[in-house]
């Protein structure tokens, strides 16, 4: 990234301020008609510090992927800013761009369908140098890639291989192998471990959090499991309709929820009957409303147990309501009790 | 349909002097298939009793949705093959009975709920439930239709008598998931099979599901066999469970004395490379290795290669189960050994 200008020390490497992403909805097959939009993303602002782990959690459909595409700007968002080391990703210049997405990678969900089955491993890891050039000499990759294999834990003597020709947890290594190639400072993983088994979810696990040691990487952790996302995370954002709800620390976040939603969700995880003697749990009822028309006023307040007036009428900002660094959009915060467990 | 049975065995109908609703014997499965044999399970054996939870945990390949589909006898053949075991029902024994005889039990006394609620697109899921009490008890259309209402009804879907007409893909995957409880349940059977019947679906309604299931089961007294790879759903969920690697059975025993104490290395690995949600550990110790290739099952102790225990014999001793408790069982050569070892941890 050119540092030719000057940022301020405090900047965080990525800030991210009230992005929206809307979807138009249209009507009619052939004249389309835009009759409204798809809130999928609508208004966050997050901070992303260096060498830290922001985990992202929400159900299906509360917009967390269209956020993570938003960011690598793979969609265009409709508005809002995202500033990395102080520049606006949506103002760079083509050039920019380039040098920014290197700095930016992201691992997918399902490693049976991200890795391209006809080309070698050595090949898949070495293809980011193809675009990005001068990175790695020519003559220099194939030993480079198979040092990049080994560091993700797979055997460099098989670099000719085929993806077929591995499991679901070494696929997942190779394009954890593809990720850092460019040496990148920010990897976005999308439900990296959700596809694998269990025995072998581990194995990525670690290696996730070794590579951030090693290579002082941040990442953006996207999950639906919430014990997955709380082991790697350093600090949680909870999404509900493209909306985040709650922000905080892993212990504050998990410990002490203090948004119904959260606490809903975070109630909802199984634990053993035998060891808490089961805990109160906090059922939703009904569904998440739809992202085309989202509730007035809170997006939560139609499924919210404690609802009152204000709830319907008046969207709640995040913000810290009584503890620094725990942001929750919740009017009620301090009128609700703030423990589940 | 059914699996060719190779052996059948000829006191196959006469009931024996059990109690458990549903009582596996040596449950054996192979695929034959043009590169080879699959033994997707070998030898699994399970009870369940009545208003009992069971949970059959493995991970892919290990042959824990195969055995499920056995013992409903909807594998297809070829290229799967029931090559051994007993299946008694109440008594009866299900691999010995022709399939016309098989379907009226399917739905009437046995029942399963997939991972994705399996709802035909073109019909209505008042009309696929209702086909329940058409096609087992000859109850006419229209009454059919409004006992189909009053299922929906009773598990939770709003306004249901309105909704009967509906078809699958106006539901959301929840309800979805309810529909197909509500079309197991329709019959009351004294089994359900419940094959990942929440994997797709996100915690907080997955949290509905459960709820509802464990509701039906406390009114009706069924046996429920829920097959998941999800541990902390079994400790939740489950009284019993059977552990399965590579098709064969690891081991079994109450869920508590299982998860304090577990007697085979695998689910002590298993419980040690999941990330707990009430406290943040400082690593995950994983199992190495990958999953066993079930065309090519390391002899001995199927676990032998990813398993930290292992010694000279787990290579070449078939293994099979031996007590280790009241109601526990382990396949594990050097289970007193690793338990004593393990005590001192």
């Amino acid at each position: 990234m050119a540092s030719d200008r000057t940022v301020p020390a405090d900047e965080p490497l990525l800030r991210v301020e009230d992005l929206v992403k809307h979807y138009p909805v249209t009507n009619g097959a052939i004249r389309k008609k835009n009759v409204g939009a798809l809130r999928a993303v609508d208004g966050v602002s997050f901070e992303l510090q260096r060498g830290e782990t922001l985990g992202l959690v929400g159900e299906s459909g509360c917009g967390k992927s269209t956020l993570s595409q938003t960011l690598l700007r793979l969609v265009e968002p409709t508005s809002g800013h995202a500033y990395f080391r102080g520049r606006d990703i949506f103002a760079m210049s083509r050039q920019e761009l380039k040098d920014f997405r290197r700095k930016v990678q992201i691992v997918f969900q399902d490693p049976f369908e991200s890795l391209n089955p006809r080309m070698t491993i050595g090949k898949i890891v070495a293809e980011p140098w193809a675009i990005h050039r001068g990175i790695v000499e020519r003559s220099a990759q194939r030993s480079r890639a198979a040092e990049l294999l080994e560091l993700v834990g797979l055997k460099a003597k098989h670099i000719d291989r085929y993806p077929e020709q591995f499991s679901g947890g070494q696929r997942q290594r190779i394009g954890v192998a593809r990720a850092i190639a460019l040496n990148p400072e920010i990897i976005i993983c999308d439900e990296p471990v959700s596809a694998l088994d269990v025995s072998v979810q581990a194995q990525v696990v670690n290696l996730l959090q070794d590579l951030q040691k090693e290579l002082g990487l941040s990442y953006i952790f996207i999950a639906h499991d919430l014990a997955v996302v709380r082991h790697i995370a350093d600090r949680v954002a909870v999404m509900y309709l493209g909306k985040i709800v709650e922000q905080g620390t892993e212990s504050e976040l998990f410990d002490h929820p203090r948004h119904p939603y959260t606490q809903a969700l975070v109630s909802a995880v199984p634990v053993a009957k035998f060891e808490h003697g089961g805990r109160q749990r906090i059922l939703l009822t009904g569904e998440v409303p739809s992202p085309a028309n989202p509730p007035s006023g809170c997006r939560f307040h139609t499924r919210c147990r404690h609802v009152e007036s204000i709830c319907r009428e008046t969207q709640p900002e995040l913000a810290a309501r009584g503890i620094e660094g725990h942001e929750t959009a919740c009017h009620l915060t301090n009128a609700i009790a703030n423990d589940v467990a | 349909m059914m699996g060719q049975l190779e052996k059948p065995a000829d006191d196959g109908c006469t009931s024996t002097t059990d109690t458990h609703v549903l009582d596996v014997k040596d449950l054996a499965v192979e695929f034959r298939l043009r590169t080879g044999v699959v033994h997707a399970v070998a030898g699994l054996s399970y009870f369940l009793d009545k208003g009992e939870t069971l949970a059959i945990v493995g991970e892919s390949g290990s042959g824990k949705s195969v055995a499920a589909y056995a013992v409903l006898g909807i594998l297809t053949t070829p290229p799967a093959f029931v090559t051994g075991g007993r299946v008694l029902l109440q008594g009866r024994d299900l691999l010995a009975m022709s399939e016309n005889q098989r379907r009226r039990l399917r739905g009437n006394e046995i029942a399963m709920v997939a991972q994705n609620a399996s709802l035909n697109p073109v019909f209505s899921v008042g009309w696929q439930i209702a086909e329940q009490f058409r096609v087992h008890r000859g109850t006419p259309r229209r009454e059919a239709m409004q006992l189909a209402g009053e299922l929906m009804d009773r598990v939770g879907i709003p306004s249901a008598r309105q909704r009967v007409n509906d078809h699958p893909h106006q539901f959301s995957g929840g309800m979805r998931q309810r529909v197909a409880i509500a079309m197991a349940m329709a019959l009351e059977p004294a089994v359900l099979i419940a094959d990942e019947p929440t994997t797709a679906l996100d915690v907080t309604v997955q949290a509905q599901i459960m709820a509802l299931l464990a509701e039906m089961q406390q009114q009706t007294g069924m046996g429920l066999i829920l097959i998941t790879h999800d541990l902390g759903l079994v400790s939740e969920a489950a009284d019993r469970l059977v552990v399965m690697y590579a098709g064969r059975e690891c081991e079994t025993g109450g869920v508590e004395e299982v998860f304090r104490n577990p007697g085979h290395p695998y689910t002590r690995g298993l419980m040690k490379s999941i990330p707990h949600m009430d406290r943040k550990q400082a690593r995950l110790e994983p199992i190495g290795g990958s999953l066993a290739d079930l065309m090519n099952v390391p002899t001995g102790c199927p676990f032998h290669p990813r398993c930290p225990f292992a010694e000279q014999r787990c290579t070449t001793e078939p293994v099979k189960l031996q007590e280790i408790g009241p109601g526990r069982m382990s396949s594990c050569l050097r289970v007193n050994e690793i338990r004593e070892q393990l005590d001192g941890e």
